[in-house]
């Protein structure tokens, strides 16, 4: 037993996703009362002196680690899932938590491929009683217009692309854009069509015009706009909205819906582009996401993570 | 209630394409046989008998009806072979193509959208994208007026919940906002096209009963009623077609059946639709309406195999 070198083991073996639970078994395990009382005094991070002359341990600590252990459960029953009732799941938690979580919708209706969006609609109506559209058509914002048609879209996903009414379209959002102070083109019915209405193809292609007469990125000029910023990457470029939201999750600051997302992408991404969002991870932030795993994941939980990403890289 | 009759014991998919096989195939194509068969098959029969058909024959059946039956016969026959999905996704794109479509045109996508499940309408929307290289929805985009996309966009998008759930409240809230928006002449406002098109056709229904007690006037009256433009004669059939597609259907029909020339197509397209589904509702509606049985008015304005095809599938013809 090596008190100072086991303290700073197991203070390690509780910050992170998830915990190190072989690490806590073999040092906890072993630990009498003498040991865990200097654990307590000699780790102000996690202990509290209390008036009353005990050392308490931090509520806000003791919140985290609620969360924290659940990590592994929560992949494991997400990976078994039916990746419908996944998806009801999420959009439905979406739906509760407010407009902070729109994001989470605008990421199903637009990463998902037509026919797991409409599963996502079947499983959400088995499970809660009701349509999605008919639950979005209530939300507050002036996202609404835009959400409920993202959710009941169901594009083409064939080849096939009108090259000039794609053109027409990048004028079409260009000149939305330039009149944002008139009229925010998230609340424009033509600008809301063309997203929820063209196939991801025929999007790209717009994309494309749009650098080409304009020399800019079109995100560029959505920069205020996000909710349709964010539906424009997830439909033409999920790969970096993905990495992007795994690099938000490892921030220092992260709030617990934003490190959610490591779960959520690992599981709902595996058999799909996983590998791509490895690459593009990779190339923007210069650091393998394996890596960045091992880093800050801990126990099972990245254990199972690693295992997951280790399938398709 | 349907009105299409089927035999006690029905034959074999093989031994109904034989029989087929052979009225086709022989010295003159025999008509009744053939309608005397297809006329008493329902869909998954029809469907087995069409695969059964290209297996044992290596040819389409479909195809060889429409070689074999000419005119409006052999287009009724091939639309009643169609796999409904398919039938009404050409029909759309048949009626989109047109190009400067009416209501009565568009009444079409709106009976697909609201007279029947929301998962005939998937179904209809799949099979769109397969056959014609885009979604439904960019077809009636690119189809379409302006003042009618936004509605016929939200009613083509829905996935209805399919059981009978009810919230009174909603439909007291639903009813209050439509009445509003009836009274400003704002019929075109969002929340219109989300509520008639993303809520279940029970509450929607419970939410036009509201309407009518509240406001003693039933939802239809009041919106023809607060003027006259196409976003109105359309809303129209949307709620017909949601509360009593009895109704609607009967008018369809009766309106093929007036005028000098029999609309041959419409009129087909509304029997065959409807009669695994409510014909006899139909039946009694369009005799409140015109005093006249459908039968009668059929046998009146059709003649030879058509009129018998639609006779036996009326059940007016053994």
């Amino acid at each position: 037993m090596d008190p100072p070198n086991d303290f700073e083991a197991l203070t390690k073996a509780f910050s992170g996703f998830g915990v190190d639970e072989d690490l806590m078994v073999s040092i906890l395990g072993k630990w009498h009362s003498e040991h865990l009382e200097s654990f307590r005094k000699r780790t102000p991070k996690f202990f509290l002196e209390d008036e009353r002359l005990f050392e308490r341990w931090d509520d806000h600590h003791i919140a985290c680690l609620t969360k924290e252990f659940p990590r592994f459960k929560d992949i494991v029953v997400q990976w078994i899932m039916h990746p419908w009732e996944r998806d009801a799941r999420l959009v439905h938690e979406a739906i509760t938590k407010g407009p902070q979580a729109y994001g989470l919708l605008i990421e199903i209706a637009c990463t998902r491929s037509s026919e797991e969006l409409l599963g996502a609609r079947k499983a959400y109506q088995s499970l809660f009683d009701q349509s999605i559209e008919d639950v979005a058509s209530r939300l507050e914002g002036i996202e609404r217009k835009l959400l409920v048609a993202l959710v009941s879209s169901y594009r083409y996903e064939g080849s096939r692309v009108n090259e000039g009414t794609a053109r027409l379209e990048a004028t079409t959002l260009a000149i939305a854009v330039k009149n944002v102070d008139k009229k925010n083109p998230i609340e424009d019915d033509g600008i809301v069509r063309i997203l929820t209405t063209r196939s991801k193809l025929h999007l790209k292609a717009v994309v494309k015009y749009y650098k080409e007469i304009y020399g800019k990125n079109i995100d560029e000029d959505l920069d205020t706009l996000m909710s349709l910023k964010e539906t424009l990457q997830c439909l033409c470029n999920p790969q970096a909205y993905f990495s992007k939201v795994l690099n938000d999750a490892f921030k220092d600051d992260a709030d617990e819906n934003t490190k959610e997302a490591l779960t959520r992408v690992i599981v709902t991404q595996s058999n799909v582009d996983m590998k791509e969002i490895i690459e593009e991870f990779d190339k923007q932030y210069k650091v393998p996401l394996t890596q960045k795993i091992e880093d800050v994941a801990l126990g099972n939980y990245k254990d199972f993570l690693v295992s997951l990403i280790r399938r398709v890289a | 209630m349907a009105t299409l009759r089927l035999p006690d014991v029905v034959p074999s998919p093989t031994q109904d394409s034989e029989r087929l096989r052979v009225a086709l195939q022989g010295w003159g194509v025999d008509q009744e046989v053939i309608i005397w068969i297809l006329g008493h098959r329902n869909a998954v029969q029809r469907k087995k008998i069409k695969e059964t058909y290209q297996q044992h024959f290596k040819e389409s059946i479909i195809h060889c009806l429409q070689s074999a039956l000419s005119g409006v016969l052999g287009k009724a026959i091939a639309y009643w072979m169609e796999e409904p999905p398919e039938r009404d996704a050409k029909l759309v794109e048949k009626t989109l193509k047109r190009g400067k479509a009416g209501i009565t045109q568009l009444q079409v996508i709106v009976e697909i959208a609201c007279a029947s499940s929301p998962n005939h309408l998937m179904a209809v929307r799949q099979a769109y994208c397969s056959l014609f290289d885009c979604s439904l929805e960019e077809a009636i985009t690119s189809k379409v007026s302006s003042s009618l996309q936004k509605l016929l966009l939200g009613l083509v998008s829905s996935y209805r919940y399919d059981r009978e759930l009810v919230d009174l409240n909603v439909a007291k809230s639903d009813a209050a906002k439509l009445h509003e928006a009836i009274e400003m002449k704002q019929l075109d406002r969002d929340e219109v096209m989300w509520i008639l098109s993303t809520r279940n056709f029970f509450q929607l229904r419970a939410t036009f009963e509201h309407y009518k007690q509240n406001y003693q006037v039933p939802i239809y009256q009041a919106i023809m009623s607060s003027g006259s433009d196409d976003l109105r004669s359309l809303l129209r059939v949307v709620i017909l077609c949601i509360d009593a597609p009895e109704k609607h259907f009967a008018e369809v029909i009766r309106a093929s059946l007036s005028g000098h020339r029999t609309d041959f197509h419409s009129l087909a397209r509304a029997i065959l639709a409807r009669v695994e589904i409510d014909m006899m509702k139909i039946k009694e509606e369009y005799f409140n309406m015109n005093k006249i049985s459908l039968d009668d008015a059929v046998v009146r304005k059709t003649s030879g195999g058509y009129k018998d095809f639609l006779m036996t599938l009326i059940g007016a013809r053994i």
